[in-house]
């Protein structure tokens, strides 16, 4: 492909472009920042990232929520959006609940012990009283 | 009407879940073990059958987890491969624990060994969702219980410093799962299925696209890399020796026995049921696993030769094990990934019983974990010294032991046909410096370890008792159990290795 | 007699004498290993810079941002692929969604499609995820309960002091408007978990709200007076026994299903509340846990207790 062939499908595809340019941020805070609350901050964006990506494969121009109003109607395709990416949103979304909570309580256990929250300084006090 | 062993995968997963969450009502640490070793024997015994009437049969089978089947429900596909394995995951889960009960007694606290056990329990649950999942989702959702459930099992020896290899772990893993949810969306984006039965033809179309091979190498990289980072591939295994050797010894045994294990028999069926082998090795991944594979086999040896912490050492030596398996499995042919699978077996067994043999000589010097205060532990402890030199002379390839069929199988798998010159070469080379390096390290542990010194001393300059130590009954058991099972592989092996291959046909 | 060179150097490698090992007397250990309240307070230049580690740091940093911004390439390209957002005829739109939502209501029965998805067709896959916040329910407790390896008696004074303090002086306003808010925010939370099947919502919203009532509580009137009624028992049987009417629930749909036996669970009356089978259980069940695990998150981090 050309490239501004890829330039105008990225713009088409503009919440795709943006939750991968937030994947790579988020992934490259989770890797490289030293500080531990800043990492799991970063593992929220992550998280988002994906569920923006999901949700938009999920979006068709002029459909609704997949709720339905008046059970009498017969529903069809044409009326509501495809419920499938919403629902695995969801349980993505629980999922990131629980791994910030582990994470952010093994911060907390760190900077009790260490008093600091950056990984480099922890390793170092670690690898002194180590047995 | 479907045969009612057709429903041993579906009830083994929710065994496993629901006795974790019923452990959670007894406070007391005995009976969690005693429920968690009750149910690994169920699930072991449920598994072994599910083994037995596909192998016989030569068959595998789905099981709609619901009145749903294919694009719309989850599914659970069974067949001789995955029942194996699972089996093997149970006994391994249930030698460890049997094997390092005294070091978790002492190393956890009374009062939170029952949330040990929970993990523990979850974990077997994750293992087999993983291993018969037909539904790229549900991997994911299993990944992650897998993942807290194996971080918690390295925390559980609560000091600063298991803390700390713990948060390592789970922020490499939770970069791995990330970058694997996200090439499973790309998948569902592209060709609108998440289970197996359904992405199989839907890919097969999107390969005739010529057009469309760009997208499918990078996201079939992504879930791969994604697997890779959470099974410790180098170069991504910097959390591993940490998190392995500073764990309580049950959980070193099953964090590299049997949970590395887990997300590459996801990788596997990813690449035989969503992809064919020889799709992904016309993508490139496979070339990048081999690769990868073949550095791992030579830089974990050479990190563990220069290692003087004995469980370290042991974690250096998983991470080029974990390469045996890449390597197998980067050669994207059937012969290449049933010795992946070989190699997977054995090492779930060698690598544990190591741990625990090493756990008990370390229990047997005064709890010194340097190599050097070893010298002797052998006399000290036997069991722990036999199980130590059986499973390190598997390592080394020393002839009718596991380790020694495994790079048998993977020189076959380089050496056929149809496997490009330069893999061949490197496949080679590697894994005789990988042989050679392993002798190299474990050769004069083993000799020092039944070094017989007329006065073993600590570093403070006391003097072990000869008789102090006593391993127990289990910890003999789940050792002598280790240890035969290490040494029927490397005996019986063709038998086995056709039952794999069998079994590969099948996936 | 003198003995060989290669003799000598295997001696030396069977023994394992090499360098790199620490001398068996003249290596000490520290005996015990450092205290808390030991451990060195650092506010100023960090270890780090004294130690001189950092170039070598940089220069890693640099290599990986380096390898995220080709793997962003990489990413971006792919999607330039990807089908247009948007489109009517995309992959996603096949006969997968085609039978949720025309099938959804009559094969399951809840007008909400989502929830028909994510607790019958794709159930499987909901227990494991609440499977997943009760394992991390359990990490947290794992973790942060109070023990004598985490919470020193320095700690456990400091925080009976200041829950001393907080009794002392409540603050007004909070607990005024907390009693007459209250009942409001727990009907909420009740109306959208019971309606989870007809509405947007479910067990995982209402019982985040329910979670986030109990959180309030604790704060306006006391840690003592939200325990007199939510204390470790109550906190395990909720979430045990919600967790296994859940599992016992999905069980036997899934064993009936799969085995091509009758579902005996009636379905109801599209769009009523008593409708939908199993929805309407798991929908409770699943809120009680939830609300039960937020509240738990909550307190563990600042008490180590319920």
């Amino acid at each position: 492909m050309e490239l501004n062939e890829i330039l105008r499908h990225l713009a088409e595809n503009r919440f795709e472009t943006a939750s991968v340019l937030l994947f790579v941020v988020g992934l490259a805070g989770m890797l490289f920042n030293r500080n531990l609350f800043k990492k799991v901050v970063s593992m929220g964006f992550m998280d988002s990232a994906i569920f923006l990506f999901l949700t938009s494969a999920g979006y068709v121009e002029g459909r609704i929520a997949p709720i339905i109003a008046d059970p009498s109607v017969p529903a069809t395709v044409e009326v509501y959006s495809n419920p499938l990416p919403a629902g695995l949103v969801l349980t993505g979304i629980v999922v990131s609940v629980s791994f910030t909570a582990f994470g952010l309580a093994l911060t907390q256990r760190l900077y009790k012990k260490y008093h600091s929250l950056n990984i480099d300084e922890i390793m170092m006090q670690a690898r002194k009283s180590e047995d | 009407m479907r045969m009612f062993y057709e429903n041993f995968p579906f009830f083994c997963v929710f065994l496993a879940l629901l006795s974790g969450i019923l452990t959670t009502l007894v406070r007391d640490g005995k009976k969690a073990r005693a429920v968690t070793l009750a149910m690994l024997l169920c699930a072991a015994v449920l598994n072994g059958a599910v083994f037995l009437e596909t192998s016989l049969r030569n068959v595998n089978f789905t099981y709609a987890m619901g009145a749903f089947p294919a694009p719309w429900g989850n599914e659970l596909r069974a067949g001789p491969v995955e029942s194996m394995l699972c089996t093997v995951f149970c006994l391994v889960m249930l030698f460890s624990l049997m094997g390092g009960g005294k070091d978790l007694e002492e190393d956890i606290l009374p009062e939170k060994q029952n949330l040990y056990y929970i993990m523990m329990d979850l974990l077997a649950a994750s293992l087999f969702a993983l291993s018969y999942t037909n539904d790229m989702f549900t991997g994911y959702v299993f990944i992650e219980i897998n993942t807290i459930a194996a971080c918690s099992i390295v925390m559980a020896r609560d000091c600063g410093q298991t803390i700390l290899a713990t948060i390592r772990y789970l922020i490499m893993s939770l970069v791995g799962s990330g970058v694997f949810l996200f090439g499973v969306s790309m998948l569902y984006t592209i060709t609108g299925h998440l289970l197996m039965p359904s992405l199989y033809p839907a890919v097969t179309a999107l390969f005739d696209n010529d057009s469309l091979h760009y997208p499918l190498a990078v996201l079939s990289g992504m879930m791969c890399v994604g697997l890779a980072v959470k099974s410790a591939l180098f170069p991504f295994h910097t959390w591993l020796p940490t998190a392995h050797g500073s764990a309580t010894t049950a959980s070193s045994a099953v964090l590299s026995g049997v949970v590395l294990k887990g997300y590459i028999i996801l990788l596997i069926k990813i690449m035989c049921r969503v992809f064919t082998p020889e799709e992904i090795g016309s993508l490139g991944v496979g070339s990048v696993l081999f690769v990868l594979g073949a550095c791992a086999m030579i830089y974990g040896s050479v990190w563990a030769v220069r290692e003087t912490h004995a469980k370290r050492m042991i974690a250096y030596s998983s991470v080029a094990q974990v390469g045996y398996i890449y390597l197998g499995l980067g050669l994207c042919t059937p012969a290449g990934i049933t010795a992946a699978i070989f190699q997977i077996v054995a090492h779930a067994f060698t690598k544990p019983l190591l741990f625990i043999a090493t756990g008990g000589l370390i229990r047997a010097s005064g709890h010194q974990k340097k190599l050097y205060y070893l010298r002797g532990a052998a006399w000290r402890n036997v069991a722990a010294g036999l199980g130590f030199t059986v499973g390190g002379l598997s390592m080394v390839g020393l002839p009718l032991l596991a380790g020694f069929v495994t790079k048998l199988v993977l020189g076959q798998a380089a050496l056929a046909e149809e496997i490009p010159q330069w893999q061949m070469i490197t496949a080679l080379a590697a894994i005789a410096v990988s042989s050679l390096l392993n002798a190299w390290y474990y050769l004069p542990v083993i000799l020092q370890i039944w070094k017989k010194e007329p006065e073993p001393r600590g570093p403070e300059g006391e003097v072990y008792d000869e008789h102090k130590e006593n391993p127990g009954l289990s910890f003999r058991t789940a050792v002598l159990c280790m240890s035969i099972v290490v040494v029927l592989l490397g005996c019986l092996a063709r038998p086995f290795v056709q039952l794999i291959a069998r079994g590969v046909a099948l996936l | 007699m003198k003995k060989p060179l290669w003799y000598e150097k295997l001696e030396r490698w069977v023994e394992g004498d090499s360098p790199a090992l620490p001398e068996p007397l003249a290596h000490v250990e520290n005996p015990e290993p450092v205290k808390e309240e030991e451990a060195p307070v650092q506010h100023g230049p960090s270890l780090l810079r004294s130690a001189g580690g950092t170039a070598m740091n940089r220069l890693t940093t640099a290599f990986g941002i380096l390898c995220c911004a080709i793997f962003a390439l990489l990413m971006l390209t792919t999607v330039a692929y990807l089908p247009r957002f948007g489109d009517a005829d995309n992959a996603p739109e096949n006969e997968t969604s085609r039978r949720y939502i025309e099938q959804g209501l009559e094969e399951v029965g809840a007008t909400n499609l989502v929830t028909n998805i994510i607790l019958v067709y794709r159930g499987f896959d909901t227990y494991g995820e609440s499977c997943v916040l009760f394992l991390g329910a359990t990490a947290v407790i794992m973790l942060l309960e109070a023990d004598r390896k985490n919470t020193s008696q320095k700690d456990r004074l400091a925080l009976r002091r200041s829950d001393a303090l907080d009794e002392e002086e409540r603050n007004q306003i909070l607990g005024h408007i907390t009693t007459v808010l209250m009942p409001v925010i727990f009907l909420y939370g009740l109306y959208i978990l019971c309606n989870g099947h007809l509405s947007p919502g479910g067990g995982f919203a209402g019982g985040s709200i329910l979670g986030g009532a109990l959180i309030l509580c604790e704060n306006a009137f006391g840690a003592r007076r939200v325990q007199s009624f939510f204390n470790h028992k109550v906190y395990h049987i909720i979430k045990v026994g919600a967790l296994i009417l859940y599992a016992v629930l999905i069980c036997y749909t899934i064993y009936v299903g799969a085995n091509g036996l009758p579902n005996l669970i009636p379905l109801g009356t599209p769009g009523s509340i008593l409708s939908a089978g199993i929805i309407l259980p798991i929908n409770v069940a699943v809120g009680l846990e939830v609300a039960c695990t937020m509240y738990a998150f909550y307190t563990y981090f600042g008490r180590g207790d319920l």
